[in-house]
């Protein structure tokens, strides 16, 4: 069953052999055979800061919010928001390097896709678990549906939430079905129900001719419906801001601007993923100085793109500085949070649109460092984004308690957000556990179709 | 030294004294409502030991459901004690039908704050029927949502979804192709 014949497209199978095939079979189901110690260590440390998130939780439902968070009458959105609005940035990695790349026939995306659809599945549903940690009573999510409004911008983001999150996870698993018979049929030592699940989904496949064509189809229309998809999400994130009346998130410029930041994130993320994942899992075969190198390369492209909308969405208004946003724009630019604003331009947006231009700073271990910068930055940015601005309101803030004034997230709140992260590694850590983190066949299939672009480069 | 205790004495009697002079006198209010012409006016009579109290700044206000709707500028009372007050006919009135009114003095230097409250039926009834009812759009509630929305809504929502059930069905189908075709 070499996936030459999958289509009736030209392949190049004379260099790369059935022995190849079963070395890379070996090598990519390694992680799944054999759990090393200090994979279960890291296991029990995320399972242990989750828990902690969970008692945090309960803590903050069964107390008073306002002993339990620093929200406030001015500041009512807070870290949650923010935090979301992070993991659904996060979740358009698998729209770009998975859907884009494909249709776009880049090759070099094969060994990528699977980690970055795993990490959208997971980031978007972190996005549902902060704003429901948000909503303060999570029954209020059932209340949302029962009786929401079609017309607010909240029903769509629940909306599209959901229909994001079956999405993903549908274009997660299909191309997982041929990987599940590859389970089935060569992992030993197994406990009997991982071999019946690995049996169950591998919806009786044996890789016939039509098995394929079906496989191949449900991928395409599920990669070109991914793409719009991707994109409403995020710019109907952007639309629960800007649809509000408030001058600090009143732009026409804000779906775009939120997609184009979605983009910057998604490819950073996707460094340091590899990075971890290629050291972890000693996967250097497959997720090669190549990908560090194309990566980096996006990385420069999108900080380019955002820098722009940035430049549109600070620098128009700041020219102007008319009264509503001078309060908001002075505070950040030279104001309380001039550090911060400064420091997430520089290193979120600058150093990732200049330094990886440099080829040596596409080395993994490099470009990882600058993609860890721009994760961080990127979380701070949403921050940014959020919560200054509330403390500016149109009516001056007179005669209330000085802590209603400024914002710092409770110790609640952080070990939520530190729950939310510890939540989407153990996701993509489980899962690495339990399925090939990168997809068999179809690195195979495009050593056959691309063998010049994956073997050859450089 | 008895005389100095004298001197204590007569400057207590004198502190007691002043005191007693410089506390605020006790006064009170009562409103009432009169229809005068085709205008609705609110007399608010202000009283100190049976004595009407003139020169006094008065403030009427109508409650609502999160605060005190002024109504007017602030009266000052005439010789009679006695401050006037246009009442507009258009306030919606409350649940039951009613406003609840309220006069108030605020800080007055002889007669401090004090306050007094009365009700009227004067005022709108607010047509709950007709705010259910009304036009559709965009602001309006949950089952006033425009057509052209509601249908938009439907067709992207159902067009995704079917899409995705699509393609879920078509991963049943696998099972059927197991063994009916040649296996490569």
């Amino acid at each position: 069953m070499i996936e030459k014949d999958i289509t009736s497209e030209k392949t190049t199978h004379e260099t790369f052999t059935q022995e190849e095939y079963m070395v890379m079979k070996r090598d990519l189901l390694r992680p799944i055979q054999q759990i090393g110690t200090w994979g279960k260590v890291w296991i029990a440390f995320l399972v242990a800061v989750c828990l902690c998130g969970v008692y945090a939780y309960y803590i903050q439902e069964t107390k008073s919010k306002y002993v339990t968070v620093s929200l406030r009458d001015y500041t009512m959105w807070g870290v949650y928001i923010s935090n979301f609005v992070f993991f659904v940035a996060l979740s358009l990695i698998g729209v770009l390097m998975s859907a884009v790349l494909k249709l776009t026939n880049f090759q070099w995306y094969r060994p990528l896709s699977r980690i970055a659809e795993v990490i959208a599945v997971a980031a978007i549903m972190l996005a549902g678990i902060s704003i429901v940690a948000a909503m303060g009573r999570p029954d209020r999510l059932y209340y949302l549906v029962t009786h929401g409004r079609i017309q607010s911008p909240i029903v769509w983001d629940i909306i599209v939430i959901l229909t994001y999150v079956a999405t993903s996870i549908v274009l997660l698993f299909i191309p997982m079905i041929p990987s599940m018979s590859t389970c089935k049929n060569h992992l030993t030592n197994k406990p009997k129900w991982q071999m019946k699940m690995y049996d169950i989904l591998s919806f009786g496949w044996e890789g016939t001719a039509e098995q394929w064509k079906i496989l191949k189809k449900s991928v395409k229309i599920l990669t070109v419906l991914v793409i719009p998809l991707g994109v409403s999400i995020h710019t109907v994130t952007a639309w629960l801001f800007a649809t509000t009346l408030r001058s600090e998130w009143d732009s026409t410029n804000f779906g775009a601007y939120f997609v184009s930041g979605a983009f910057l994130l998604g490819v950073a993320g996707m460094v340091v993923a590899v990075f971890v994942i290629r050291k972890a899992y000693k996967l250097e075969n497959y997720l090669t100085e190549m990908h560090f190198d194309k990566l980096g390369k996006a990385l420069v492209l999108m900080s380019f793109i955002y820098i722009y909308f940035n430049i549109n969405e600070y620098l128009v208004p700041a020219y102007k500085m008319s009264g509503l946003h001078e309060n908001h724009l002075l505070n950040l630019f030279i104001g309380e949070e001039a550090i911060f604003y400064w420091s997430v331009v520089l290193f979120g947006m600058l150093i990732p649109a200049s330094l990886p231009l440099i080829p040596s700073m596409r080395k993994p271990l490099p470009l990882t460092i600058i993609a860890v910068c721009v994760v961080i930055a990127a979380w701070f940015k949403r921050y940014l984004i959020v919560i200054p601005g509330l403390a500016h309101p149109y009516l001056p803030i007179q005669d209330v308690p000085d802590s209603w004034r400024h914002y710092s997230p409770s110790l609640i709140e952080m070990t939520i957000v530190a729950a939310t992260f510890a939540a989407m590694m153990l996701i993509v850590t489980l899962f690495a556990k339990f399925f090939p983190i990168i997809s068999v066949w179809e690195v195979a299939e495009g050593k056959l179709e691309g063998k010049d672009e994956i073997i050859n480069y450089k | 030294m008895k005389s100095y205790k004298y001197i204590l004495i007569i400057c207590f009697g004198f502190f007691l004294n002043f005191h007693l002079w410089g506390q605020e006198k006790e006064a009170s209010m009562t409103l009432s409502f009169e229809k005068a012409d085709t205008n609705y006016v609110c007399k608010v009579q202000v009283s100190s030991e049976n004595k009407p109290v003139a020169e006094i700044a008065v403030k009427l206000y109508v409650q609502r459901l999160y605060g005190l709707l002024p109504i007017g500028k602030e009266v000052t009372t005439d010789e009679n004690g006695v401050a006037i007050f246009d009442f507009p006919k258009n306030i919606p009135l409350n649940s039951e039908g009613k406003l609840i009114v309220l006069a108030k003095v605020e800080d007055d230097e002889n007669y401090g704050s004090f306050e007094t409250q009365g009700e009227t039926k004067w005022g709108a009834q607010p047509d709950l029927l007709k705010l259910a009812h009304s036009e559709r759009s965009i602001s309006a509630s949950r089952g006033q949502a425009p057509i052209y929305f509601i249908v938009a809504s439907i067709v992207i929502i159902a067009g995704i979804w079917g899409t995705l059930l699509y393609v879920v069905l078509q991963v049943f189908k696998l099972k059927r192709y197991k063994l009916t075709s040649k296996k490569i």
